[in-house]
């Protein structure tokens, strides 16, 4: 921990240089969008698996007849169940595979169909295992549904029900809707960078999800209920 | 302030890494100063801008590879490690002088804040130059306490000593104190 007083005086003390100019030109040159390097045969594979799904996707939203679920009411009355914490000093942390994510725990399947499809990448991704194994999975993915973007942060936590992360105790106090017969609760508010950002949350076969999205699609949540509740 | 500044840089640099080059700019407005210091620190005044150029790229090859936890220290480790390079490239041995590092209103700096940071580099100058090093590696490379004594193959509870003490004499010295 820095000391503060310390710290400001060193802050103000580095502004006060004139930095030369033009230093970041050239290297404008070299960023470049960050993409998973797979074999070609799976590049392959995921373009032929890709097709399969657009077209089981249109056929069930044909036979549905609809694009985007309508969500109704929401109830902001129904009060979050007790609830214990428990915090990161519990967990021990370890860097985790997205591409073999489904070996941890078949529900996290998605993450792996999220690192390997095309319109979407994950960055980064590690696996928290408290005394009674693995506890906690977080991810941060990035997908392209159409023209609009989605900076995703996912968690999926294996704990009892009501045994949730301090830091994803927010999540269970939203408004709470049902997508085809499963309970979820959703917060929406403004990111920093304006756009909608909406917390999710739901439990789908004793498995905890959340999910923080920032995307300017409003709607951008249904997309996971619908990548996880079949 | 600082936290800002640390959550901004935290986003540039996940920016870049997703192919967003002008926020390498930002990167460079709010850490640019102390990256100089750092640079001119290791490969000298001359080369300062050199080594910061090539950082930047660095930046921008690299950025995938920040893993999110503490950006300035990020930023700072790659601007060492490229001034380092730099140093053995031109088949020179790196002596990094401490004064170097604390002595930024020798380079081009602002007029309005000379004599506030006059007045932190005469308070630095009195520190022991194993105080002057511990405050470097903290203020300026954001290394942890571990990462220090790591470094220096010391204990934790003996680099936290030095800190406090360090961090104590020199706050006493910008109040006025003298530390005889």
């Amino acid at each position: 921990m820095k000391d503060k007083k310390l710290e400001e005086k060193f802050g103000e003390y580095f502004k006060g240089v004139n930095t030369p100019d033009n230093i970041t030109d050239d290297a404008k040159k070299y960023a470049v969008r960050k993409r998973a390097v797979l074999p070609k045969i799976v590049k392959f594979a995921s373009v032929a698996a890709s097709f399969v799904l657009v077209f089981t996707a249109a056929l069930i939203i044909i036979l549905r007849g609809g694009i985007t679920p309508p969500e109704k009411g929401g109830d902001s009355a129904v009060p979050p169940p007790a609830l214990v914490t428990y915090g990161n000093g519990e967990l021990e942390y370890r860097e985790a595979n997205a591409y073999a994510a489904s070996d941890l725990e078949l529900s996290l399947y998605f993450i792996r169909n999220l690192a390997v499809a095309s319109n979407a990448g994950v960055n980064e991704m590690t696996a928290g295992y408290g005394a009674d194994g693995l506890a906690l999975v977080k991810a941060d993915a990035c997908l392209f549904n159409g023209l609009l973007r989605h900076d995703t942060k996912i968690f999926v936590e294996f704990t009892e029900e009501n045994t949730v992360h301090e830091e994803l105790e927010d999540y269970r106090h939203g408004v709470v809707y049902e997508y085809r017969g499963v309970t979820y609760r959703l917060t929406r508010t403004i990111a920093e960078n304006g756009e909608p950002e909406q917390k999710l949350y739901f439990l789908y076969q004793g498995v905890k999800y959340y999910f923080n999205v920032t995307s300017a699609d409003e709607y951008a949540h249904l997309r996971y209920l619908e990548m996880i509740v079949k | 302030m600082y936290e800002n500044d640390c959550e901004k840089l935290n986003r540039l640099i996940i920016a870049v890494a997703d192919g967003y080059v002008d926020c390498l700019d930002g990167i460079y407005e709010i850490a640019g100063g102390r990256m100089l210091a750092v640079a001119a620190g290791i490969a000298g005044r001359e080369y300062a801008e050199d080594v910061l150029h090539d950082s930047f790229i660095k930046i921008a090859r690299f950025a995938h590879k920040y893993r999110r936890d503490n950006p300035y220290g990020w930023l700072m480790r790659l601007v060492k490690n490229t001034a380092l390079d730099f140093v053995r490239s031109r088949k020179a041995r790196a002596e990094v002088s401490d004064e170097l590092f604390f002595n930024l209103t020798s380079l081009d700096y602002s007029p309005e804040k000379r004599d506030e940071a006059l007045e932190l580099e005469r308070a630095i100058a009195r520190l022991e130059p194993d105080e002057k090093k511990v405050i470097y590696c903290k203020y300026y490379l954001d290394m942890s306490v571990r990462e220090i004594a790591a470094a220096n193959k010391q204990s934790k509870s003996a680099v936290q000593r030095a800190v406090e003490r360090a961090e104590r004499k020199l706050k006493n010295l910008l109040d006025g104190g003298t530390n005889d």
